[in-house]
């Protein structure tokens, strides 16, 4: 799934009626471009650009694509004045996207037709005109446009019944948004794992016990889980900790991940060398932090496919890693479409002048992105 | 201590996207980028940072334009020097390669609505001949610059002609130079630049007919088929210039409007990087020479 344009009125303060907000993240092909910077100075409304395509596309994905702390009510999502906010997204979906949403349908035994739509316009409007949702109102065009918006949290149904395995999650996509703050990360951690990490005469608990927001617990169990793969298999799907490991040195160097170690009270930890040193989760600078959020929840949610929003990729970062990590997140899955802002001068310069939408202040700049 | 490779590059700043993604990204270096706007200052912005700061260093690498080949040459012959001369005209000739040319010629057919692209070529031999044809319209534009820029060389060996004499030192106990000072300075500057161009004016590169003549020379030198078909004309002519004949051509045949002479820099940039390769596409590999020298420090 991809975001080829964005239309935004009475969002906040984006747009109105009259002149909307347009963003294009086509390039000079027409083709959707794997990243646009979104660049700005505070208060330009760069995040908020990103909060109203989470919220226009998440009641029809049935994901959490909003940040925690975003409050959806008429009184902070409508400009004052206006009755309704609006976002129509322009979606596109590749034939083999179109093909696996089709055959998700199939194996969940759901009667809609997947329509042969590779571009779906959805439009969301909020609050709901009918009184029916605390959601919005969504309306697709194709009508059943919908259902190739359906295809991840299907796989997420059928994962349990046996039918698809993970690496389902890499044939269709979502969104997924990084606040500041990174939240949003959670991990159900196997039985088996959890017995290993809480000593075997803890019974682990029900899934809902033993889901974790913690990097820290994820990343043991991510690297418990790499040393014996047997007891969790997961065919097709790539080993998530050699993969941290290898995005971490790539972007930390010196810095590395050394795994999982048993202290001397016999409890897992997490090591991490700085070349010299060793240390422990404790020790991480907030850089290195940041990094680690965005790598582990990468990894661990299966990203693919999707539209990945981020706010302020450099935050915390030294321009060396900015940059490291600007190159390196458009790679970390299979065909992602990435949005980004930042304040950064140092990202802004580090992609062609078509990728980035330059938002100055937002009252001058209605229309930008490309034509 | 940091360590900065400083770049020309006006406007889109092509030269350090194409820096930070074929050496400092493709290496995983510790190198930030300084980028200098434009084809002045480097020396400026590299005395600048160095002195900023006594642990940094600052490598500089520049555009080589019409000087000769030898030149540039010379810069890359000490791994331990700090200013450095692409070997191609400029960035542009790196990603004209017709390797590359042919990597984005197959982008733009597979793109959608690409059928316009259809006609285009799809060997690299063929993508070679386009490049030659394209060039043959600039070959005299061609002779003309290397006459320019090598009479200027000549013109700077023997002094130079603008009129700059260096502030004097103020006299003990004041804090500006005075009368006394300034007027055997200004005098002095006088006489050395009527001097120099005492001595430029007979040089016999600069008569009407030594310059017809090498220019004459010149242009024969580059309308021998020779100049084309062995590559040379990619790595001496203007990029830019190449490149907005290519853009034109891309046009001739319905390229979309918003494929212009940058956007069409940036996605011969886009292509290149994945299939990128130290010593694979160029031979000898400035890319991958300038990520060794920064690797030193």
């Amino acid at each position: 799934m991809k975001l080829a344009k964005v239309k935004i009125e009475n969002f906040r303060h984006l747009g109105d009626a009259r002149t909307p907000l347009l963003l294009d993240f086509t390039d000079a092909l027409g083709r959707v471009r794997d990243l646009t910077l979104l660049v700005g100075p505070n208060t330009s409304g760069k995040t908020t650009i990103l909060d109203a395509i989470a919220a226009a596309l998440g009641p029809s994905l049935e994901m959490p694509t909003l940040r925690p702390d975003f409050e959806r009510s008429p009184r902070t999502i409508v400009r004052r004045g206006a009755l309704h906010a609006q976002v129509t997204c322009w979606l596109r979906f590749s034939p083999q996207e179109i093909a696996s949403a089709r055959e998700i349908f199939r194996l969940a035994e759901l009667t809609p037709t997947v329509p042969d739509a590779p571009e779906v316009k959805l439009t969301w409007t909020y609050p709901d005109p009918r009184n029916q949702s605390d959601y919005g109102f969504s309306q697709c065009d194709p009508p059943l446009g919908w259902t190739l918006l359906k295809g991840r949290v299907q796989v997420a149904r059928l994962l349990a019944t046996g039918r698809v395995d993970w690496s389902w999650f890499e044939r269709v996509g979502g969104v997924f948004t990084f606040d500041q703050e990174r939240t949003g990360l959670g991990k159900t951690i196997s039985r088996q794992v959890w017995n290993i990490i809480h000593g075997t005469e803890e019974t682990a608990g029900g899934k809902h016990q033993r889901r974790t927001t913690d990097p820290r617990t994820i990343l043991i169990a991510l690297a418990l889980q790499a040393l014996v793969p047997s007891i969790t298999p997961q065919p097709q799907v790539r080993d998530e900790f050699p993969l941290i490991q290898e995005r971490y040195a790539h972007v930390c160097a010196p810095r590395r991940i050394v795994g999982a170690v048993k202290d001397d009270l016999g409890e897992f930890d997490i090591y991490f060398n700085d070349g010299q040193h060793e240390y422990r989760y404790e020790g991480l600078s907030s850089g290195e932090k940041q990094v680690l959020l965005l790598l582990i929840r990468f990894a661990a949610e299966h990203i693919h496919q999707s539209v990945v929003l981020i706010d302020e990729l450099e935050l915390n970062e030294h321009p060396l890693w900015q940059r490291k990590l600007l190159h390196l997140v458009p790679r970390m899955g299979e065909r992602n479409q990435i949005i980004a802002t930042t304040h950064s001068p140092y990202l802004r310069d580090a992609v062609p002048p078509e990728a980035v939408v330059d938002l100055g202040e937002l009252g001058d700049a209605r229309e930008a992105g490309g034509e | 201590m940091a360590i900065y490779l400083v770049c020309e590059g006006s406007g889109p700043r092509l030269d350090e996207r194409a820096l930070d993604a074929l050496v400092i990204q493709f290496h995983n270096l510790a190198v930030l980028i300084a980028s200098t706007g434009g084809k002045s200052g480097q020396g400026a912005v590299c005395a600048y940072l160095e002195n900023r700061s006594p642990h940094d260093t600052a490598i500089s690498i520049e555009d080589r334009d019409y000087r000769p080949l030898a030149a540039a040459q010379a810069t890359w012959a000490n791994h331990a020097g700090k200013r450095f001369t692409w070997r191609r005209h400029e960035i542009e000739n790196y990603l004209l390669h017709p390797r590359v040319v042919l990597a984005l010629f197959d982008d733009l057919r597979a793109a959608p609505g690409g059928a316009w692209a259809g006609p285009l070529p799809v060997t690299e031999a063929d993508v070679s001949g386009l490049l030659q044809t394209l060039a043959t319209t600039r070959l005299e534009d061609h002779a003309a610059e290397v006459t320019r820029s090598e009479l200027v060389q000549q013109i700077n060996g023997i002094g130079s002609l603008s009129f700059g004499p260096p502030r004097p030192a103020p006299p003990p106990g004041a804090h500006a130079p005075g009368q006394a000072q300034w007027l055997p300075a200004l005098h002095h500057e006088a006489t050395r630049l009527c001097h120099t161009c005492n001595a430029v004016a007979p040089l016999p590169a600069l008569q009407p007919v030594a310059i017809t003549a090498r220019y004459n020379a010149l242009l024969a030198q580059f309308q021998n088929p020779l100049f084309l078909t062995s590559g040379d004309f990619l790595i001496d002519m203007g990029g830019k210039e190449l490149l907005g004949a290519l853009s034109r051509h891309l046009h001739g045949l319905g390229a979309p409007g918003r494929l212009d002479q940058h956007v069409l820099a940036d996605e011969l940039l886009r292509v290149l990087i994945p299939i990128y390769q130290p010593g694979a596409i160029y031979q000898p590999d400035d890319f991958a020479e300038l990520a060794a020298i920064l690797a030193q420090y």
